[in-house]
């Protein structure tokens, strides 16, 4: 909102007061042109909305439809499937305490792992903010792990973790021998993997995204906050993070969408096991669609999990929305 | 006898390879309760000095005394100075009041205490009514305000402000120049202006001091500065449009150029005894006058007029040499006519062509 210009005679300025004539803004161009280029405009953009409705909404329609029907693929067409209505969704919240527990479990790896993620990253972001030696070196190294296929990161850390791979090797060498434990075979130290491998693969997102942050800082509020007294730590905790909340958020919006996702690694790493206890959803709904072939049963826990992931977005956007969306002044 | 509130001595900033000083020996005493203002275009050394003043950089030599205590190492907390920055510098994700209390907070000590003198200052700056939003909803004068009361509050010896008027629109500008004479009137407050924007210095200080290249090239009192320049560059700096200078070479009273020649007031041209024959002659262009042509010391003919509401600046050819004279919109000639100028032997000006200073104060002609 900004009050029209209104010329107001100061004694600093010159304006030309009591000229309005020359201050009116020229007319607006007449409407016609405007019409006929709008319509150009829609019409260019129809070809990719008419792909995108084939592509994308049409099969969101079909899963959508198929989420309320006993449809499997072993049964004959879809339009000959039954319609159940919310059974499966029924089933799934109140009965399926696999599918249940795999929500949980994601959930907290997500808690976890983009805890870890954040630390590391920020630390490694106000790191980056003082100079050093071999500085640019660093940071493509930093930034390696983001670029490795998912596939490929769980393979290499599956190989890592063997019973006979390098980190038993060498905890043998140093404890003796017998002291390696067999990492997959154990719940714990099968979700540390995927809690370490996670980290490893996801932390330079975070610092990539607080490192460009940090770096847009307006100087003159932490100069501000320094002549009146604070510490550098006051300064870093009460002005420059909190400026940084946006940013911040953002970093655990986009993290969190693909943690929910998640299913490379760990599908390299331990396929959900031993038995099911590191399984993520998407591993969960993989083995329903493809092991059991459940396809509407599957359907129905994918969109239960669109549902939650938009709510968790929204939720996380929640206290900065007015600040993302706000025009700059 | 109270010791000066701040006082730069022989202060020096270089940087990089130290070849050139932004600062350059910089010597400024600034009494308890006086307005001062650092004004200067941009590149003068005005920031660097700002800077050194409340220590976000290090002088390379010389000395700043706050209150009479050295402060040189000191960090910028502890200086007990207070600085507005030209963008506000407002903490936007706090409230008013948090902003406020900011320097108390970051300090400890009582919270009572802290929240007294957060509301005491809040009723001085007029922010009582808005002290619990949050600053992103304020405008350009309030955020200046809340900038302003974020110092006040750890209650400053003094206070510096960087451009301050120059973010705000022109009504909000005359509000906060009233505001800011106010409080220094009320609390007797010290404070410095930095500006490269004379009408700023001009308005708002009791004292200016010119800065160019880093050197300080006149301090004194605001008319001073205005009314007898004691340098080429600050005459030439002062005043919209500022003041008219011709280069010449004086013989006896007789001021030349190529097609310009002027006859000097005898005690005007005893000032320049002594110095080369090189001189630069001044004179404002408010103390021109118009005349019927011949009437006039000089004549010409009008090039340019530039009207700006109740005045007009009026460029003047005569004997080579263009001259402003500033008229009232009323009475401006023709562009093309030919006009007399007239003016008081008093309002001339002579600076020396060496080393620009001015030649007055010589011979006891000082004003």
């Amino acid at each position: 909102m900004r009050a029209a210009k209104v010329p107001i005679l100061d004694a600093s300025t010159y304006s030309n007061h009591g000229q309005p004539a020359l201050q009116r803004e020229p007319s607006a161009p007449s409407d016609r042109g405007g019409a006929k280029r709008r319509w150009f405009v829609r019409g260019l953009m129809l070809p990719g909305q008419i792909l995108s409705l084939i592509v994308l909404i049409t099969p969101l329609a079909v899963a959508f439809y198929m989420s309320f029907t006993d449809w499997a693929p072993t049964r004959g067409s879809l339009a000959a499937a039954s319609f159940v209505g919310i059974e499966n969704y029924q089933e799934l919240l109140i009965y399926d305490t696999r599918f249940v527990e795999a929500v949980v479990r994601t959930l907290l790896l997500a808690i976890v792992c983009l805890s870890i993620e954040f630390t590391l990253g920020l630390g490694l972001a106000v790191l980056f903010l003082r100079k050093f030696r071999g500085k640019s070196l660093a940071f493509s190294v930093i930034l390696t792990p983001m670029m490795v296929l998912p596939v490929v990161v769980g393979y290499t850390f599956w190989m890592l973790f063997q019973s006979n791979g390098p980190v038993n090797q060498i905890i043998e060498l140093i404890a003796g021998p017998g002291s390696a434990p067999e990492w997959f075979r154990s719940t714990p130290f099968a979700l540390a993997i995927v809690v370490i491998t996670e980290v490893w693969h996801w932390t330079p997102l975070f610092f990539l995204i607080l490192l460009s942050g940090l770096n847009a800082v307006p100087e003159n509020p932490v100069r501000a906050a320094v002549i009146l007294g604070a510490s550098p730590r006051q300064v870093f905790w009460r002005v420059v993070l909190p400026m940084l909340k946006p940013v911040i958020v953002v970093a655990f919006v986009i993290r969190s969408m693909e943690i929910i996702k998640l299913f490379d690694e760990v599908f390299m790493l331990t396929r959900g096991g031993p038995g099911t206890s590191t399984e993520t959803i998407s591993l969960y709904i993989y083995k329903l669609a493809f092991n059991d072939f459940q396809l509407a049963y599957g359907a129905a826990a994918a969109f239960l999990v669109l549902l939650g992931t938009l709510t968790l977005v929204h939720i996380l956007l929640a206290p900065v929305r007015d600040q993302l969306l706000e025009a700059r002044r | 006898m109270t010791a000066p509130k701040l006082e730069l001595v022989d202060l020096y900033k270089e940087y990089g390879d130290g070849s050139v000083a932004a600062v350059d020996g910089v010597d400024l005493v600034v009494e308890a309760g006086e307005t001062v203002a650092l004004l200067g275009p941009s590149g003068c050394g005005k920031s660097s000095t700002l800077n050194m003043i409340v220590g976000l950089e290090q002088p390379t030599s010389g000395d700043i005394r706050i209150d009479g205590k050295s402060v040189v190492g000191v960090p910028p907390g502890r200086r007990n100075v207070g600085l507005v920055f030209q963008d506000y510098a407002v903490f936007t994700h706090m409230s008013v009041r948090a902003n406020l209390g900011f320097g108390l907070s970051v300090r400890g000590g009582d919270r009572q205490a802290a929240a007294r003198r957060v509301e005491e200052v809040a009723e001085l700056l007029g922010l009582t009514s808005i002290l619990d939003e949050k600053a992103t909803r304020l405008g350009g004068s309030q955020l200046q305000r809340v900038a302003i009361g974020r110092t006040l509050v750890v209650r400053p010896a003094v206070l510096l402000l960087d451009e301050p008027l120059s973010n705000l629109e022109a009504e909000s500008r005359q509000a906060m120049r009233r505001e800011l004479r106010r409080l220094q009137a009320e609390i007797g407050l010290t404070i410095i202006y930095v500006t490269h924007d004379q009408i700023e210095a001009l308005s708002l200080a009791s004292k200016i001091a010119v800065m160019s290249s880093g050197k300080i090239v006149q301090f004194d009192s605001t008319e001073r500065v205005y009314d007898r320049p004691n340098h080429v560059f600050v005459a030439g700096f002062m005043g919209s449009p500022p003041m008219n200078l011709v280069r010449g070479e004086l013989a006896e009273a007789r001021f030349a150029r190529k097609g310009f020649s002027l006859t000097l007031p005898a005690a005007l041209a005893a000032s320049a005894q002594g110095e080369g024959r090189e001189v630069t002659l001044g004179i404002r262009p408010e103390q021109l006058r118009l005349v019927q042509d011949g009437a006039g010391t000089l004549s010409g003919r009008v090039a340019l007029v530039q009207p700006r509401g109740a005045e007009a600046v009026v460029s003047i050819e005569t004997g080579g040499v263009t001259l402003q004279a500033l008229v009232a919109a009323a009475n401006r000639p023709d562009e093309g006519a030919s006009v007399g100028l007239a003016f008081d032997a008093a309002a001339l000006t002579l600076f020396s062509g060496e080393t620009g200073r001015s030649l007055h104060g010589k011979n006891g002609l000082a004003a």
